[in-house]
């Protein structure tokens, strides 16, 4: 994998909410196909990494450069319709829509409103429970199903790029399988995952490489077997 | 006294509730998609009815294309009003209260300004559809059938927009989880714009149907928006089912309502179910309730 292109690259990023700063120069690396993870426990930034991919969070210093792009200064919308998609934690699906009106939502951008049938075939081959169920309100469905449905609706966007916070939070571990062989899936069509995870166990089982964070600061970077085989690593920061 | 024909009673109800639908789905529209009153909705059907008049009267065109112009020109003020005004107190952490006085000013401000422009008279117009039709006893001015039919056809629109068009979608994933929608590359301020301009549009066009029937004056928005904040109250905030519903219901009870007492209690009928749903249902028919 090493010999993969740069896709997106974090380069000392700080940033923060309303004059109080949670991240103190993250750099992150994310090259073509592949599944990094971050990690870290509760508090430690990296919903706020994502955010401030997504364009939600402005950084206050520090570049985001996506295949040699600058993201800086551009909106949520333009962040999306380059590729970067953001899976919040809690599957915030829309609950009064159908699960094929959440799909369209995220089909939402010019490039993947025109090519939204042949992306929904796609999404639905991987889920096929998404399509028995594509008439149902998204609040009726199980806590797996709306998590298959916000990795579904993120997918139509037709990402480089897919940012899912906190997949396994409250599944069963049965479920926590599935998401992470879509997760695996994912990957092998063609798209770059960064798997937000508390669950580091399972997702230094499915990344190639992870970051582990700890008050907004990057403190290990490296491959997945090494963050594993470290037991500093593994006893202080992610209570394995 | 004579016996009621309950068959026309219950026409007038359908078309007297179907205006007070039309106003109420436009105040449902905006609370639904910007958590936000407006007070100011009665105003903007005051503006469908004096562009109406202007346009039948000053421009002399086709009816139509008059009523069509009283959408456009309300829809392009609520454009504007919604991108000089709201939007900067929608992005405020607490917007409430400041869009809430905001549209009342509003509200005063255009009521004066067509005072002070337009004069304190009543603008009679005649009626856009001619003749009178008799089915089964009961008597139904042209007028009358056209409002029902317009309101029917606007719904099916708006419905329409809401379920199937790309701009439908956006509205209703905003008004579900805005944060989310911005996720998905969805420019919810764009989003908030174009409900409001439609929102009034529908204002405009009830506006545009009564005029003939009462009149027009700088006045004329308040008693359909007082109604209107009836139905959304009965019909449940943000639920356009509930809008319909609940004013075709609001317009049948007042108009048995004022078969069986007498015309001045039609108000008190309403207010009446007002302080009665409050009580008993306060979300209303089809409202959830809120988290």
């Amino acid at each position: 994998m090493e010999n993969h292109a740069a896709l997106l690259e974090l380069t000392g990023i700080e940033a923060g909410y309303a004059g109080v700063q949670v991240l103190w120069g993250v750099d992150l690396e994310l090259r073509e196909r592949e599944i990094v993870a971050l990690l870290g426990a509760n508090g430690a930034g990296k919903t706020t990494v994502l955010r401030t991919i997504s364009g939600i969070v402005k950084p206050w210093h520090g570049d985001i450069v996506l295949q040699k792009q600058n993201l800086d200064g551009l909106s949520p919308r333009e962040i999306v319709s380059r590729g970067v998609i953001h899976v919040p934690e809690g599957r915030h699906v829309f609950p009064r829509m159908s699960v094929v009106d959440n799909l369209r939502a995220g089909a939402y951008t010019e490039r993947a409103w025109s090519h939204q049938r042949e992306t929904l075939e796609e999404v639905y081959g991987l889920f096929p429970r998404l399509y028995e169920r594509r008439s149902q309100l998204a609040g009726t469905l199980s806590g797996g199903e709306q998590q298959m449905l916000a990795i579904g609706r993120g997918l139509m966007a037709r990402p480089k790029c897919l940012m899912i916070d906190e997949p396994s939070l409250g599944l069963a571990p049965k479920l926590v399988d599935a998401v992470l062989d879509l997760v695996i899936q994912i990957r092998d069509l063609g798209c770059t995952v960064l798997l937000v995870e508390q669950n580091a166990q399972r997702a230094l089982e499915v990344a190639e490489r992870a970051y582990v964070m700890e008050h907004g600061r990057i403190l290990f970077a490296g491959a997945s077997a090494a963050v594993a085989g470290d037991p500093a690593i593994r006893q202080a920061y992610l209570g394995l | 006294m004579h016996g009621f024909n309950i068959a026309q009673l219950l026409v007038d109800g359908i078309v007297a509730g179907s205006m007070y639908a039309l106003m109420a789905s436009g105040i449902s529209l905006i609370w639904g998609t910007m958590r936000m009153l407006n007070f100011a909705h009665g105003e903007f059907y005051m503006i469908g009815g004096y562009t109406l008049f202007f346009a039948l009267v000053a421009l002399k065109v086709h009816p139509v294309i008059a009523v069509g112009l009283g959408l456009l020109a309300t829809f392009m003020l609520g454009v504007v009003v919604e991108r000089l005004i709201m939007r900067w107190l929608l992005l405020r952490a607490e917007w409430e209260m400041p869009t809430l006085v905001a549209t009342l000013g509003l509200s005063v401000f255009m009521q004066n300004f067509a005072l002070r422009t337009f004069g304190a008279g009543d603008l009679g117009l005649p009626y856009v559809v001619p003749g009178v039709f008799r089915i089964a006893g009961v008597v139904l001015p042209g007028q009358r059938i056209a409002i029902v039919l317009v309101a029917i056809v606007a719904f099916a629109v708006v419905w329409s927009i809401l379920r199937y068009t790309k701009f439908g979608v956006a509205i209703r994933a905003t008004s579900q989880d805005r944060d989310t929608a911005v996720l998905m590359g969805i420019d919810f301020p764009k989003v908030y714009m174009l409900t409001f301009g439609i929102s009034v549009a529908l204002a405009a066009l009830a506006a545009t149907m009564l005029a003939p029937i009462y009149s027009v004056n700088p006045w004329m928005g308040q008693r359909p928006m007082l109604k209107a904040f009836i139905v959304v109250v009965f019909g449940g905030l943000g639920s356009l089912e509930g809008a319909i519903l609940g004013g075709v219901v609001l317009g049948i009870i007042e108009s048995v309502g004022v078969a069986v007492v007498s015309s001045e209690w039609q108000d008190v009928i309403a207010f009446a179910i007002l302080i009665l749903v409050l009580w008993v249902r306060p979300q209303g028919l089809f409202g959830a309730k809120e988290s």
